[in-house]
């Protein structure tokens, strides 16, 4: 099982490493980070804070961009060009198929925030003294929260077209950002008929807050010792769940 | 022959598509009973959309039956005994264009994993050979035409030495020197004692190599048997005229050769009993014609199976 699951996971770091689509990404990953340190030489007051602050953004936009971009093309994609037939009908399972496409992605989003979060790295290098504490584990959470999205970019595209399932990653993902809105905004409900569904959501779907402690490190605050651990251990369920379920659904369906 | 001596069996196999916003019944496949032996060259045959490439999904796993059953190697296809047996080339696949060729014959070998049989394996070299493609190993997938895509296509359908090799119309987007190839390796495939299975709509593939046929029609069978059986013997056969030396009008006024057809500057008629055949032939030279060839031919699978002229 384990080398059929490392033979797809290497064929799409192999594809995607040929992909010109994935190289430009990349480069304009890296522009993007390289424009945010120009802002910040033209800043006048902390320098430092904007490029951290802009370097994060484009770091977690690419991310997301890809991850959603490979999440739902990396299986229909060879559904469409029919190139899947000749897997599935090998001893492979569909659960074994789905969870090293999901490896491979992964793999390539990793290698993308790594490129990413190394400029970045080295840019507020050049700018200041030294790395801010916690960058490495800003960069650790960012990079599951882009394999979050990912898992459910592959979730939603076993079951629906590629709008639908671009529509839905997108809409999770935003409500999953915006767990710390949706809690407060469920605490000062107090009297309105809409406080259960504000819980319902809130419980119900991803909370990618927890992997957002760009503003504290940008902003050398401090965070809960734990919370890197947390935020694992939340992200193995997270995707867990999600692949899982993206398996079953994937395993019952006639392809086309 | 024992249940042994068939790869593939199927009974009443069924499938329904729901289609459009209000999930409207279309029956793509209905009740199909049949049976492939071993070590056959096995037509399926249908136009487009008759229900072939549904059936062959239906063989593979890759789609779920409404109804029925069926059994590769007498046992379900999503065992890995049963699948690490088969090969399968699907409809103008395009296969993984980032790979080379060598890159993506080894992709699909290690996907057996430990289910990769020890017998008759051939290396890369020896498959691209095989499939007429020999140059195209350290080259990537996206620069190859149509036909070399097929041919590695068909490559990789082999890796595993399948017992049982599926190929869905594997001729098309093929010349004719690639068809003809395609024709011979099918062939030799058989000659090692492996069963092909290979849908088509080209009637001529089929009835050049098929040992076996079955003929689909809207999802349903409407023939099944060996070549000599649908075709029905010699009742069905005839004989072609080629003549020539004769005036259109004459032709054309005559009660035996009116039939006649024109073929540059000879005539061809075809006739279906040798009364008529001695009858034409006397007709031809007492109107001054000369006769060039008589030729028996069979009747075709395209008239058994669509009854045309």
């Amino acid at each position: 099982m384990t080398s059929r699951i490392g033979t797809i996971a290497l064929n799409v770091l192999k594809s995607y490493a040929r992909d010109k689509i994935f190289h430009v990404t990349l480069a304009i990953a890296v522009i993007l980070v390289g424009f945010a340190y120009l802002l910040s030489t033209l800043a006048s007051l902390q320098p430092y804070k904007l490029l951290l602050d802009f370097g994060f953004s484009a770091i977690s936009l690419s991310g997301i961009a890809v991850s959603i971009f490979l999440g739902i093309t990396a299986v229909t994609k060879e559904i469409q060009d029919k190139s899947i037939y000749t897997v599935l009908v090998k001893p492979i399972a569909r659960y074994e198929y789905m969870i090293g496409k999901f490896l491979g992605c992964s793999l390539v989003v990793i290698i993308v925030h790594t490129i990413i979060s190394s400029t970045l790295t080295l840019l507020v290098i050049a700018l200041s003294l030294g790395a801010p504490d916690g960058l490495l584990a800003c960069f650790y959470l960012m990079t599951l929260e882009s394999l979050i999205v990912l898992a459910i970019a592959m979730f939603a595209s076993v079951f629906s077209s590629i709008v639908l399932a671009t529509s839905f990653t997108i809409g999770v993902f935003l409500i999953g950002r915006s767990s710390y809105f949706l809690n407060t905004f469920y605490e000062r409900m107090q009297d309105s008929s809409l406080r259960p569904l504000m819980r319902f959501i809130y419980d119900v779907m991803p909370n990618l807050d927890r992997f957002n402690i760009r503003e504290i490190v940008a902003y050398a605050k401090d965070y809960p010792d734990n919370h890197v651990l947390i935020a694992s251990a939340y992200f193995l369920f997270t995707v867990g769940f999600f692949i899982s379920l993206g398996s079953f659904f994937f395993s019952k369906r006639d392809l086309p | 022959m024992s249940m042994t001596d068939f790869v593939i069996e199927t009974e009443s196999l069924s499938k329904v598509y729901k289609i459009g916003f209000w999930g409207r019944p279309h029956c793509a496949l209905s009740n199909l009973n049949m049976k492939v032996p071993k070590g056959s060259i096995f037509g399926f045959l249908g136009a487009n959309g008759a229900g072939k490439t549904t059936a062959i999904k239906l063989l593979l796993g890759l789609q779920n039956p409404t109804n029925g059953s069926l059994k590769i190697f007498g046992q379900r296809i999503d065992q890995s005994d049963t699948k690490a047996k088969v090969g399968y080339l699907p409809e103008r696949p395009i296969l993984h264009a980032d790979l080379t060729g060598n890159e993506f014959l080894n992709f699909h070998r290690n996907l057996y994993g430990r289910h990769l049989r020890s017998g008759g394996l051939k290396s890369n070299k020896e498959l691209l050979d095989l499939v007429g493609v020999p140059e195209v190993g350290n080259r990537l997938l996206r620069e190859f035409s149509k036909g070399m895509l097929q041919r590695v296509g068909i490559a990789q359908a082999l890796v595993n030495s399948p017992e049982l090799v599926i190929l869905d119309e594997p001729m098309s987007g093929l010349d004719p020197v690639g068809r003809r190839d395609v024709r011979n390796l099918i062939n030799a495939l058989r000659g090692e004692g492996k069963t092909i299975f290979f849908s088509s709509h080209i009637l001529s593939d089929v009835e050049s190599i098929c040992d076996e046929i079955v003929f689909l029609e809207k999802g349903e069978l409407k023939a099944q048997g060996t070549l000599q059986e649908i075709i029905a013997g010699e009742e069905a056969q005839g004989t072609e005229v080629v003549f020539h030396g004769m005036k259109d009008s004459s032709i054309s006024v005559h009660p035996k050769l009116s039939r006649a057809r024109r073929l540059g500057q000879k005539w061809k008629i075809e006739l279906h009993s040798s009364e008529e055949v001695k009858e034409t032939i006397q007709a031809i030279w007492e109107s001054g014609g000369d006769i060039e060839t008589v030729t028996k031919v069979s009747q075709s699978l395209e008239k058994a199976l669509f009854n045309t002229d």
